[in-house]
């Protein structure tokens, strides 16, 4: 590793992330100038607009990066897991599950603690069904691992049609937000912040092996990977990941398939480099895309997931275009 | 005594009801290359990834420098036994350099940091294998041939005491095959280390072994020097087809007859 090259691109994500969070702070229904958000920030200012920064926009903006950040290093980590391009946080069913668990309660009319708490244990209960139902005849494979989840995440999926169709009009509004991602209920603490850098700090301690990993299963144990025991770490990680940032935003889409490739395209595949990357580029990905959201057609507010999207496919057209013809 | 390089001791293996090979008993000793021999679903590549200890024993024990594999861990044992094998490794996108350097996982202790010496390890087998001009390159740009002297240059990165080659000839014209392969086996034999590969060309084998593994129906095998074990009679029992043997000047040829 230590390129020169990597330590710029990180330096660089470093900015980025910076900058991004002052834009989120600045943007919103009341516009606020970036040396007024500054100034906030730093508790030099009482104005209103300082209030609306410090109470409202700021918790919303970490929250943002927080989950923008754990769904990207949980794509990292499903990727080489399944050694599959396609796979994403949610490809195994938990977002299935935790939505299951969200919209049942936004059903019955609950909020608030009820509602993170039902996504939270309705990701838990996909994550071991599906690690149960895998593991269940014996050989744990790759291929019956990503089977089964895409099985159980297809079921859910049904159940959240059933959903969908047998409720009121206006509890529908609030479950399609839900299911698109969004921020807007959202609030991280101290613990979703240890969680991230417990997560990177992990991730980083295997970064090795699973860069032995992405090159095959058997190379992987030719070359000393206890294969059994870090797949098993990698899935529970990854779902742990997934499950919390799932549990703050709903299913926010494409950060976690998306912000991946476009490191490895940037030339970061080396997982110690790739793991602090998506974690610093996810996190700026989504707090980007959740200023846009709240301020596109403001007063009103787009589902953050929405956002992702459009601005997701076209940058990631332009980097994969730009690096083929290389 | 030095203990073998890897040794089997009544080794049974079977796949489905299907005996591959029953009480194989073979010693490798630093500094022989051995060729792996048999029909197609013969067990070749089973019995090597077996002596990986990938795969279980299902009678018998494999030792390596003396000690049973099941008691090695498993890094230990890729600083021993290192092995080429048939999948492809390009899934997720990856630079020949940095494909190249993971043969120093097993040998490589610190948890982040890659050392200057392993560096310097993996560039020279980058340029052992013609592919220095190739370092920055991505794998999926590499064609079959090159991606094959990839997986050859991280093998030797590896530098176990024992190389294990699944065909190890696979995409590489005749050429090809008869440089890198002379080119490899020269590398071990420098290091005193030792081989075994698994190939379906007999001639491969007759010009790069000193010992032959033949894999015959019903578990039966044959194990010893080449020249003991490349008959018309063994060979042709082995692939149930005639094969026979041509004498040309300080080649010997093998070739199978009609039926």
């Amino acid at each position: 590793m230590t390129e020169r090259r990597h330590y710029l691109l990180l330096a660089l994500l470093v900015l980025t992330a910076l900058i991004s969070i002052l834009f989120s702070l600045a943007s919103g229904s009341v516009a606020v100038s970036w040396s007024e958000t500054l100034r906030a920030l730093s508790g030099a200012s009482d104005s209103v607009q300082a209030q609306v920064i410090s109470d409202i926009r700021l918790p919303r903006t970490l929250a943002a990066f927080t989950t923008g950040g754990l769904l990207a290093m949980s794509g990292v980590i499903m990727q080489v897991l399944l050694r599959n391009p396609l796979a994403d946080p949610y490809i195994l069913g938990i977002s299935g599950g935790a939505a299951v668990g969200a919209l049942s309660s936004i059903l019955l009319g609950l909020s608030g603690f009820w509602l993170t708490g039902s996504a939270f244990a309705g990701a838990l209960l996909s994550i071991v069904l599906v690690f149960g139902i895998a593991n269940r005849f014996g050989q744990w494979s790759v291929t019956r691992l990503l089977l089964t989840g895409v099985v159980i995440s297809a079921g859910w999926g049904a159940v959240i049609n059933i959903l969908l169709t047998t409720s009121s009009s206006n509890t529908v509004q609030s479950m399609l937000f839900w299911l698109m991602g969004d921020l807007s209920q959202s609030q991280v603490g101290p613990a979703h912040g240890a969680l991230l850098l417990l997560g990177l700090l992990g991730a980083l301690a295997v970064s090795r092996s699973l860069n032995v990993l992405a090159r095959g299963d058997l190379i992987a144990a030719s070359l000393g990977v206890n294969l059994h025991q870090l797949r098993i770490s990698l899935y529970f990680a990854a779902s742990l990941l997934t499950a919390v940032a799932v549990t703050v935003a709903g299913s926010v889409g494409f950060v976690g398939l998306v912000i991946p490739h476009m490191l490895r395209l940037l030339g970061a595949r080396d997982h110690r480099i790739l793991f602090p990357a998506a974690l610093l580029l996810g996190g700026s990905f989504l707090v980007v895309a959740d200023a846009l959201a709240r301020t596109i057609i403001a007063p009103q507010q787009l589902p953050v997931g929405v956002v992702t999207a459009i601005i997701g496919v076209p940058s990631f057209l332009v980097i994969l275009r730009s690096t083929i013809s290389k | 005594m030095k203990p073998a390089v890897l040794a089997t001791s009544s080794l049974t293996l079977e796949l489905g009801n299907k005996i591959l090979c029953s009480d194989l008993n073979l010693v490798i000793e630093s500094g022989q290359s051995w060729g792996l021999l048999g029909r197609n679903g013969a067990g070749k590549t089973t019995l090597l990834q077996s002596l990986m200890g990938i795969l279980p024993l299902d009678a018998g024990t494999v030792t390596v420098a003396g000690n049973d594999i099941t008691a090695i861990a498993r890094r230990e044992l890729a600083t021993r036994v290192g092995m080429l094998f048939q999948e492809g490794m390009d899934t997720l996108p990856a630079s020949v350099l940095e494909t190249v350097m993971l043969g120093r996982h097993p040998h490589n202790k610190s948890l982040f940091n890659d050392t200057e010496q392993d560096k310097q390890i993996a560039l020279q087998a980058l340029r052992s294998f013609d592919l220095d001009e190739y370092s920055h390159r991505k794998l999926d740009t590499l064609s079959g041939g090159e991606q094959q002297r990839l997986a050859l240059a991280m093998l030797y990165t590896q530098r176990p005491d024992l190389y294990l080659l699944d065909e190890p000839s696979n995409h590489l014209d005749v050429a090809f095959q008869i440089r890198l392969l002379s080119r490899f086996t020269e590398l071990v034999k420098q290091d005193g280390a030792s081989l075994l590969m698994a190939t379906h060309d007999i001639n491969l084998a007759a010009r790069f072994c000193d010992h032959i593994v033949l894999l015959m129906d019903k578990g039966e095998h044959r194990v010893g020097t080449t020249e003991e074990i490349l008959s018309e009679e063994n060979l042709s029992l082995a692939y149930q087809c005639k094969v026979r043997k041509l004498k040309e000047g300080q080649m010997t040829l093998f070739y199978p007859d009609q039926n």
